[in-house]
């Protein structure tokens, strides 16, 4: 088979239909618009299904912890009355250390179900670890794709360490230097392997996080009484947020805001050998997001199943050096080690916060 | 010699400058598109040969040798002083100035 840049490329509709077994041409409408909600519903999963093959494999039911010392000190910079109680989803006690234990934890569970001997995901962050994770569960073989050096081979060290803990959880990780060609090589290994792709963006990445957003729903009612007021989302490529708003919708009929968070890196292009290794923050960041806010079917499936669009009420960015100084915060006022990209999220809330009364609730949705 | 066998560390160019897709910035246009994987060597051979080695999931991948039991020696640069200006600036700003204590 000829593998060449365009060949393969060329064979790339066919490479994801099989890959991932939805047939997603059922689904459009007419050149403009496609039947989401129709997508969505593929594998016919309920939510409370969803929570069970998760609790089952060590996914979910985090804890939503109030971070009392940060409120304390946004209240000092806040109008008076004004400092809301920031909690957050501690999502960093799944297995595999993130919330994107959660997406990993539905695609795999469908690829076991419908026979696939593995899965690959194209991915340099948390997602590596939780795919590895849960495919070491249902025992599938794994395939981890990363973009990790610059061509000089220096590589950026939370990659190589995500590397390390996907090869620790019994994964193949294959390592690129810098490039969107990353896609390429991830078609050639789907077409080889015929494993299942485990993309952020089928249906199952999307539905995977629902759990998240009911979750902190009923979090927040045991523990203040309350629906949050507002639940910001590190913002990517926008399954975090899509995945959360939808199971707050399918949860509450209260108004929660929901704001999407990323850090700022503009000036420094994706795709370049030398902004590679300028970059602190691998995902949670204005290159993704940006992009796929604006089209969301840039990514590895036909049709993307993050839409943030369809539900951010508003998209705020902050600095990196904003989001280390509340690591920092979180680590030596709160006495928690998490992030730093989670705390894009964390970042954002500390200023939102001031925005909000005194008895109101902000929920940073993961660590 | 290293052996047939031994868990390694190859290296090789996927694609070259020329076949690289066409839309890339400067910088990354004129470098090869690099691949690193991991596997058990499919027969003798010494560091910066080409071989075939046979990776975790079973596939056959050839490349330059670059290492043997391949290790993680990464870590997270230089300390950065300014970490511990955040953390004055925090606690002064909650618990109050105790530069006497």
């Amino acid at each position: 088979m000829n593998n060449s840049y365009e060949s393969v490329m060329s064979r790339k509709n066919q490479i994801m239909r099989d890959s991932v077994g939805i047939n997603y041409e059922i689904y459009e409408k007419d050149n403009l618009s496609f039947d989401y909600e129709g997508l969505l519903s593929e594998g016919e999963f309920t939510l409370k299904e969803i929570r069970k093959i998760q609790s089952d494999n060590g996914v979910g039911n985090t804890p939503l912890k109030e971070c009392k010392n940060i409120t304390a000190l946004a209240r000092k910079f806040s109008k008076p009355g004004y400092g809301a109680r920031i909690f957050i989803k501690d999502e960093a006690l799944n297995d595999s250390g993130s919330f994107k234990a959660r997406r990993a934890s539905i695609s795999c569970y469908q690829a076991k179900k419908m026979g696939f001997k593995g899965v690959i995901a194209a991915t340099s962050g948390n997602y590596g670890a939780a795919v590895a994770s849960q495919a070491a569960k249902y025992g599938l073989k794994c395939i981890i794709v990363q973009e990790c050096y610059d061509s000089n081979g220096v590589g950026q060290p939370e990659i190589i360490e995500k590397a390390r803990a996907c090869e620790a959880y019994g994964a193949e990780v294959v390592q690129l230097s810098v490039g969107p060609e990353l896609f390429y090589k991830f078609l050639v290994l789907l077409e080889e392997t015929g494993y299942f792709n485990a993309s952020l963006y089928t249906p199952y990445g999307i539905m995977g996080i629902e759990s998240l957003g009911q979750e902190l729903i009923e979090d927040s009612i045991r523990l203040t009484g309350k629906v949050p007021d507002m639940v910001v989302c590190t913002n990517a490529g926008g399954g975090n947020l899509t995945g959360t708003a939808r199971g707050i919708l399918k949860s509450t009929e209260k108004k929660v805001e929901i704001i999407g968070a990323s850090v700022n890196l503009y000036g420094l292009h994706m795709a370049d050998d030398n902004d590679f290794n300028k970059k602190s923050f691998t995902t949670g960041h204005t290159g993704f997001g940006l992009p796929f806010i604006i089209n969301p079917d840039r990514s590895d499936v036909p049709r993307s199943a993050a839409r943030s669009l369809r539900y951010i009420d508003r998209y705020v960015t902050v600095n990196q050096g904003e989001v280390f100084f509340m690591t920092e915060a979180l680590s030596v006022l709160e006495g928690i080690e998490r992030g730093p990209a989670g705390n894009t999220s964390l970042a954002a809330a500390f200023s939102l916060a001031q925005e909000l009364k005194e008895d109101q609730i902000i929920v940073v949705q993961e660590t | 010699m290293i052996k047939k066998d031994a868990w390694v560390l190859i290296k090789k160019i996927i694609l070259k400058p020329e076949q690289r897709a066409n839309n890339l910035p400067e910088a990354t246009k004129k470098v090869p598109l690099l691949l690193w994987v991991k596997g058990n060597l499919l027969s003798d051979a010494e560091v910066g040969q080409e071989v075939e080695v046979k990776t975790l999931t079973g596939r056959i991948e050839s490349g330059t040798l670059i290492e043997v039991n391949p290790s993680y020696m990464h870590n997270y640069g230089r300390y950065m002083p300014e970490i511990q200006q955040i953390d004055r600036i925090l606690k002064s700003e909650l618990y109050g100035c105790d530069e006497n204590e």
